[in-house]
């Protein structure tokens, strides 16, 4: 008996270690001064009016609805929809979080933020998303009394491991990476599916850990939405259409009665390009492309600031995935809305986002303007992802430009966790961290190679 | 049968190795008769990668396993020919069609997993492979297997060799699946989606790797994918499906810089490129019609800018556009078709 109660006692002290280990590596890198910080910017900063929510007046008509797969009855889609983006029901930006639910005064509309937007340089406006140091561990250790007979210590992996970048609003920011770099969990982070392990979450100047009271935060929480994947797993199949959308409606209580509710739902189903009279049917009656612009129109429903799109094409086919992301596109235009929007796919994020972070193994490698990364990608793993995506015009590329695998995260290698796939790594890379650091183009690389000038960029690129 | 349409230009004189002939392929249903594919021709010479575009629902899937004898009941040959070296294949009884499975014809499919049995080691499934399809010692068998996983490039192959499939990466696995495709040496293998489930940087070794070894090799290949990416970087040739027919089939460089066909023009256009910013995609309306409700004549008039009276009535056949051959009216030899397809 007293064998066992000393193992007992012994597996507890192990797990207390293992935590407190985890946590003090946390705090370590936390202390880390290479650990960046984001942007310099504070929460109260001009927020810059006219950017970002533009509400023309036109927004209906541009909505990509106008066209779409299934023939819409003519009639009942403009009406309801007219009144559905009045923009006086979009918070003006600025506000603060507290006013922002009844901030009803209308934006001015202001035809030229549309293309405004376009001009795609993030450091115009005051971030609406800022994230700081993220961390999060996930437990993998195996089950208490095997990991006590096999002798081993707990186990962590580090989904995310020190993450930092800022969106302004009105803007797109996109996170790529391969399966396994922590950029889904992220994405959870930020909308609260998961709780992080260090670091902040600020939105909208205010730090989502500190929101006290579920009054407050049902106000924070209102103003961002999630986009999924799979639009065959993210929707109820029991449900119809219009109850689905109707859900946050309900659950922000935003509309007073059934008759608003429904014509708000109307609405909704006209701005992302299917009829109203669609709500009364169930998921299983769509396609994909359809049940994607379900996903859209439930997730603008309680009509928020912040939208996180983890790969919500990557379920679709090339035709359906270019109708999809040109209705983003309007609805971002039209709505002013800001993206975190995450994929795989390099041209669709070339194609969305105004600064793109490249991710591997829980860390940010790289971060910078959509078009710079594209044009100088610094990081050796941004070369490489770059060699992946096929080039209409140049056939039979070299076969040896991508080498190796994401390796294992729960055991990722030391120092530089890219190493054993790099061309350019040396015995620093295999020992120390490197940290993000700024460059002079404006741009952030986390490369030992890079800030010593060892990655010859005419040889790379 | 007189088969009018097929294009010849990689036949290299001698007969095609692989040979299809408006194939029809029905899937009987309670509410009638389903017609998965139409009319369905094409051909591969030996040594030709041929790659079959099309997005779900397409037929592409389809086509492959149609040629390989692998469709699902109650899916059946309706018309139509399968010629393998001049042999018609499509009517072999299932014992016949079970020898030459493997041995003349190999299949990669998807997903790596589904496709290695979990019990047994990668060697052992190669050595079983092997042994069935060619007159080999199991010692020679086994020493054959060694060399092919060090080809697919598999570190370390003499350890590798009696591990399970569940101890190797998704890209290891594939390239496994890859080595026992190729060890009976068949003429054609038909890789359906092939990389679809695996990582970017993955997916480029694979396709490498795939390329390489049906070049040394000498292997045809009919390649199966919805990513244009991966035809362009492959192919020889292409042939792009819709709605269970093919509706334009050409050498891949001109199917990809100058598509002739509407909808590949849709496609090419849909596929976000990365020199130039655009700001909107071209985007197809619509979606593809199910099965069960295939439009009158040209099966892409609905979602086709081009579309004029003749389409909604007449299916069009293969005609030579350009560099390419595609079934359109625009191309149609009798007719001046206004608007030139652009």
């Amino acid at each position: 008996m007293s064998i066992i109660e000393r193992a007992l006692a012994k597996a507890k002290q192990q797990d207390r270690a293992a935590v407190e280990d985890a946590e003090g590596l946390v705090h370590r890198a936390q202390a880390d001064p290479g650990a960046d910080v984001g942007p310099a910017r504070g929460p109260g900063d001009a927020p810059d009016v006219g950017e970002g929510t533009a509400l023309p007046a036109t927004a209906t008509a541009t909505a990509p609805g106008a066209r779409d797969e299934t023939p819409r009855d003519a009639g009942p889609a403009g009406e309801p929809q007219g009144r559905e983006l009045a923009p006086a029901q979009l918070p003006a930006p600025g506000l603060a979080p507290t006013g922002a639910e009844d901030a009803m005064a209308s934006a001015p509309a202001a035809p030229a933020a549309a293309a405004a937007r376009r001009v795609r340089d993030p450091g115009a406006a005051a971030p609406l998303l800022r994230v700081e140091d993220l961390r999060c561990a996930f437990d993998v250790s195996r089950p208490w009394l095997e990991r006590l007979l096999a002798r081993e210590p707990r186990r962590w992996l580090r989904a995310v491991d020190g993450v930092s970048f800022a969106i302004p609003r009105g803007r797109t920011f996109a996170l790529v990476g391969e399966s396994g770099c922590g950029k889904s969990t992220v994405a959870r982070l930020i909308v609260g599916l998961h709780e992080p392990s260090a670091g902040r979450v600020v939105f909208d100047g205010r730090d989502l850990a500190e929101v006290r009271g579920s009054a407050e935060r049902q106000k924070l929480r209102r103003r961002s939405q999630m986009i999924f994947q799979d639009p065959y797993a993210s929707l109820n199949p029991r449900w119809r259409v219009e109850r689905i959308i109707a859900e946050p409606i309900r659950v922000f209580g935003l509309e007073k009665d059934d008759a608003a509710i429904r014509a708000r739902v109307a609405g909704l189903l006209g701005q992302v390009g299917l009829s109203p009279a669609d709500g009364a049917k169930y998921p299983h009656e769509f396609s994909g492309g359809q049940r994607q612009r379900i996903c859209i129109a439930r997730a603008l429903a309680n009509r928020p600031e912040f939208l996180v799109c983890d790969e919500p094409t990557s379920a679709l086919d090339v035709s359906v995935q270019a109708q999809i992301l040109n209705l983003m596109r309007d609805l971002q235009d039209a709505l002013g809305l800001t993206f975190l929007f995450i994929s795989h796919d390099l041209a669709v994020v070339r194609h969305m986002a105004d600064e793109i972070g490249v991710m591997y193994l829980g860390r940010i490698v790289e971060i910078a303007t959509s078009r710079r990364l594209f044009e100088r990608p610094r990081h050796p793993y941004t070369r490489m992802l770059l060699a992946t995506i096929p080039d209409f015009s140049r056939r039979g590329r070299a076969d040896d430009a991508v080498r190796g695998e994401v390796p294992n995260p729960i055991t990722p290698p030391t120092g530089c966790t890219f190493h054993p796939r790099c061309p350019l790594a040396d015995a620093r890379c295999r020992q120390e961290v490197p940290a993000l650091r700024e460059l002079d183009d404006g741009g952030r690389v986390a490369c030992h190679a890079v800030e010593e000038g060892r990655d010859n960029l005419e040889a790379g690129s | 049968m007189n088969v009018p349409h097929i294009d010849q230009m990689n036949a290299g004189g001698g007969l095609p190795l692989l040979s299809v002939r408006r194939l029809r392929v029905e899937f009987p249903s309670r509410r009638g008769t389903l017609l998965a594919l139409d009319d369905v021709s094409f051909d591969i010479a030996r040594g030709e990668v041929l790659g079959v575009v099309g997005e779900s629902g397409a037929g592409k899937s389809l086509t492959g396993a149609a040629i390989i004898g692998l469709l699902e009941p109650p899916g059946r040959i309706a018309g139509g020919e399968i010629l393998l070296d001049g042999e018609a294949i499509h009517e072999l009884s299932g014992e016949a069609m079970r020898r030459l499975r493997g041995r003349r014809i190999a299949m990669i499919f998807q997903d790596p997993l589904t496709s290695l049995n979990p019990l047994y080691t990668v060697g052992e499934q190669l050595v079983e492979t092997m042994l069935t399809h060619l007159e080999l010692t199991p010692a020679a068998a086994r020493e054959r297997a060694l060399a092919l996983l060090d080809e697919v490039g598999i570190p370390a192959p003499a350890q590798r060799i009696d591990h399970y499939p569940h101890q190797f990466s998704g890209g290891m696995r594939q390239r496994v699946v890859i080595a026992l495709a190729l060890c009976a040496e068949p003429e054609l293998i038909i890789a359906d989606e092939p990389t679809t489930a695996l990582d970017v940087s993955v997916q480029a070794q694979i396709i490498a790797l795939l390329r390489r070894l049906c070049r040394q090799h000498h292997t045809a290949v009919m390649l199966v994918t919805h990513d244009m990416g991966v035809i362009a970087e492959t192919a020889d040739r292409v042939a792009v499906m819709y709605a269970g027919r093919v509706v334009e089939i050409g050498p891949v460089d001109e199917v990809v810089c100058a598509p002739a066909h509407p909808y590949t023009r849709g496609l090419m256009g849909a596929i976000p490129v990365l020199g130039d910013e655009v700001e909107r995609l071209v985007q197809i309306d619509g979606a593809m019609p199910r099965l069960d409700a295939i439009p009158p004549g040209c099966a892409f008039h609905p979602r086709c800018a081009a579309a004029f009276a003749r389409c909604r009535i007449e299916c069009p056949e293969l005609q030579p556009a350009g560099a390419t051959r595609a079934a359109c009216w625009l191309y149609a030899p009798a007719e001046m078709a206004e608007g030139g397809g652009r």
